[in-house]
């Protein structure tokens, strides 16, 4: 039986990898205009650390060394993005080498990793540097870095937001404490149209997400205003690192799915998660493991998903065909 | 094990136990221990003495005693043995003020139903003589410490930066590696660095491995012009040896190479990277044959030899067993299941809920 295959050809040359790595020019530069040249110095040490690692991790696994996808500097720069400035380079040039030599190039390289990197490596300085990790610098204190606490971090105690706590203003425009290049909302809303440009598909993974952090956030709020509901859906999807990882984390294309009612699924999958973690999690953000977790979790969903949409359809056609031999049938007996 | 029962020589046990078939990380048995209480070398020494003490009590005594008992309640014995070993150990070094035992926690009592204890006698010892059973015990028990020792040595150095508890770094380098996950990272590594061992240095027992390590496959398979027809084997084709060959020499060269497969769960390829004998490794390849043989007879059944099983030969050795490796029977599991609904909607059976 011969299987018939209807092939379109790839029609995008570019990497995936240079477009989002075009795209995070626009938070590198909110977050070099809030934090300085220290934001930018970490990712540049981020990049080079990524370049570098893949290429002895080609060396040294004799996997094929591809630093044209950019795969390896898009690592690099998200990585040292949704860190806080003041974070140590040393501790940040270890989360991406192990992004990239443990998680990257293990299982083959760009295509072949079954998790996504960027989660991998951040989760792995979470784990290794819990309080550097999560404690984010005051904006606007002069000289030096004093701690301020985020709004995940807020959100987490549960009772610290109130009416009027924080300005909405404030918040969009990312003058709050929080990581490099994570907190300016309105910065990380134009990259996600930039995506929708040049990656429409990606943005279906993005949507997923956002709609299940969403649903979760107005069923469950972690404030106390007059509207409660409203203002949790707005602090929990400004706060932490979920719009940055709805844009550049979840819509990584190795670990996507392929349909787009599949990477929606997918997406909601990882933002459900992400929100459980949050609530009932060790740390203020939870983004990373929930990334993670959909990874390994996808590919036996996806199989019982397309398993149970074969047999749809095989049930379908099965059914027209008995109805079509049913009325021959009819119309034989009424012929005769 | 070696292939063949008769080739069993302490040397070849010694050095399979050790490293070709090395417990951890060649079988992947005796993870916990490995993973969750080796986080420092005083808790991995105490561990390795007491697996290599326990395996060798356990080996000798189920060699030279427990053969005619039957398998379900040996290894009740072999619990009741470890128990017997640990209970006394951990109370001597309780009384004797070793913080150790603190340290190991409750895999220090758990040893005494460790799957590799287990295993090696219900493998090994059983089927052999006691001489032979306590070099097995002795090359699974050092096979087993090397990598404990190095797991604890790695973990404490980076996690806690410390060895032995005398510290080496002022600062803890990677603190997450005194927990779980550290332990399964180090043994990834640890595993493929073993593997790249055995392929340089000793290449010739690298088809020995119980497991070999596919090519891993591409996520999101690129996109081509023209796919090739792909042969299926129905069920109602017969599946005779002959027909695998057949079928496999025709395809598996020019087809299946060039068929980028569906994407795989990353569970399926860790399951297809295992082969059933992983399980079995003490039957060889001779022995499976030789019951098979046994069994068929006739003119309608002649008897089934290696060269049924083999692709094609070219001389060379290595050639005909890595294109078999790459055999695989697509079987059109649509057209069986196209195929039960619609005798299933021809009897009645099918509900009206069926959209």
């Amino acid at each position: 039986m011969a299987v018939k295959t209807v092939i379109k050809p790839d029609r995008q040359e570019r990497s995936f990898y240079f477009d989002m790595l075009a795209i995070l020019v626009l938070p590198a530069v909110m977050a070099w205009y809030y934090y300085g040249g220290a934001a930018l110095r970490l990712v540049a040490i981020c990049m080079l650390t990524g370049t570098l690692s893949e290429t002895a991790g080609a060396f040294f696994m004799r996997c094929p060394r591809c630093l044209r996808d950019c795969n390896s500097l898009f690592i690099g720069a998200a990585t040292a993005l949704m860190l806080p400035a003041d974070f140590p380079p040393l501790a940040a040039a270890a989360g991406v080498a192990f992004a990239v030599l443990a998680v990257k190039m293990p299982f083959g390289g760009t295509d072949f990793s079954p998790f996504t990197p960027v989660a991998a490596g951040y989760s792995f300085m979470c784990l290794c540097w819990p309080d550097k990790i999560f404690s984010y610098p005051v904006l606007d204190t002069g000289t030096g870095y004093v701690k301020g606490s985020s709004l995940a971090n807020m959100l987490s105690v549960n009772t610290s937001i109130r009416p009027n706590t924080i300005n909405v203003f404030d918040i969009l425009t990312g003058s709050v404490p929080g990581a490099a290049g994570v907190t300016c909302i309105i910065v990380l809303l134009g990259s996600a149209v930039c995506l929708a440009f040049v990656r429409r598909r990606a943005l279906i993974n993005s949507a997923g997400f956002v709609a299940a952090c969403a649903v979760m956030a107005l069923l469950f709020p972690r404030v106390y205003s007059e509207n409660a509901r409203l203002v949790s859906l707005l602090m929990e999807l400004c706060s932490g690192l979920l719009m940055f990882s709805a844009v550049f984390i979840v819509t990584d294309p190795a670990t996507s799915p392929e349909r787009p009612l599949h990477r929606f699924i997918y997406g909601a999958f990882a933002g459900a998660v992400c929100m459980l973690l949050r609530y009932f999690g060790k740390f203020e953000e939870g983004v990373f493991f929930a990334v993670l977790m959909a990874n390994a979790a996808w590919p036996p969903l996806q199989e019982r998903l397309l398993r149970r949409e074969k047999k749809r359809a095989l049930r379908k056609k099965v059914k027209q065909r008995a109805r079509a031999s049913s009325a021959r049938g009819r119309e034989a007996a009424e012929n005769a | 094990m070696p292939d063949s029962k008769k080739e069993l020589s302490p040397s070849k046990v010694l050095l399979f136990g050790t490293i070709i078939k090395n417990p951890i990380l060649v079988q992947v048995i005796g993870l916990c221990p490995a993973v969750a209480a080796s986080s420092s070398l005083t808790v991995a020494l105490l561990l390795s003495f007491v697996t290599t003490v326990l395996l060798i009590i356990c080996e000798v005594f189920a060699s030279a005693v427990l053969k005619p008992l039957s398998s379900w309640f040996r290894v009740a014995v072999y619990m009741i043995m470890g128990l017997l070993f640990i209970c006394p150990l951990m109370y001597i070094l309780d009384e004797a003020g070793f913080a150790v035992v603190n340290n190991a926690g409750i895999y220090l009592p758990l040893m005494a139903a460790n799957s590799v204890v287990a295993l090696r006698c219900e493998k090994f010892a059983v089927k052999r003589n006691a001489f032979l059973s306590f070099y097995d015990a002795l090359a699974t028990g050092v096979g087993v410490s090397a990598v404990l020792i190095l797991s604890g040595f790695v973990r404490e150095l980076l996690g806690s930066g410390t060895v032995a508890g005398r510290a080496v770094f002022d600062f803890a380098p990677l603190p997450a590696l005194t927990m779980p996950f550290g332990g399964f990272v180090v043994l990834g590594f640890s595993a493929a660095i073993l593997k790249w061992f055995i392929s340089a240095f000793l290449s010739e027992y690298s088809h020995d491995m119980p497991f070999k390590i596919k090519k891993a496959q591409k996520r999101r398979p690129q996109r081509v012009e023209e796919k090739a027809a792909r042969p299926v084997l129905t069920a109602e084709k017969a599946v005779t040896p002959a027909a695998i060959k057949a079928e496999a020499s025709d395809t598996a060269k020019a087809v299946i190479p060039d068929i980028p497969k569906g994407r795989e769960s990353f569970a399926d390829v860790l399951y297809n990277s295992m082969s059933a004998d992983m399980f079995t490794a003490e039957d060889s390849f001779d022995d499976i044959l030789a019951g098979i043989s046994a069994e068929s007879g006739g003119a309608d059944n002649p008897p089934v030899t290696r060269e049924d099983f083999s692709v094609s030969t070219d001389g060379n050795g290595d050639a005909p067993r890595e294109e078999a490796e790459r055999v695989i029977i697509p079987v059109d599991l649509d057209l069986v299941e196209e195929q039960e609904i619609s005798r299933a909607i021809a009897s009645g059976d099918e509900g009206g809920s069926a959209d």
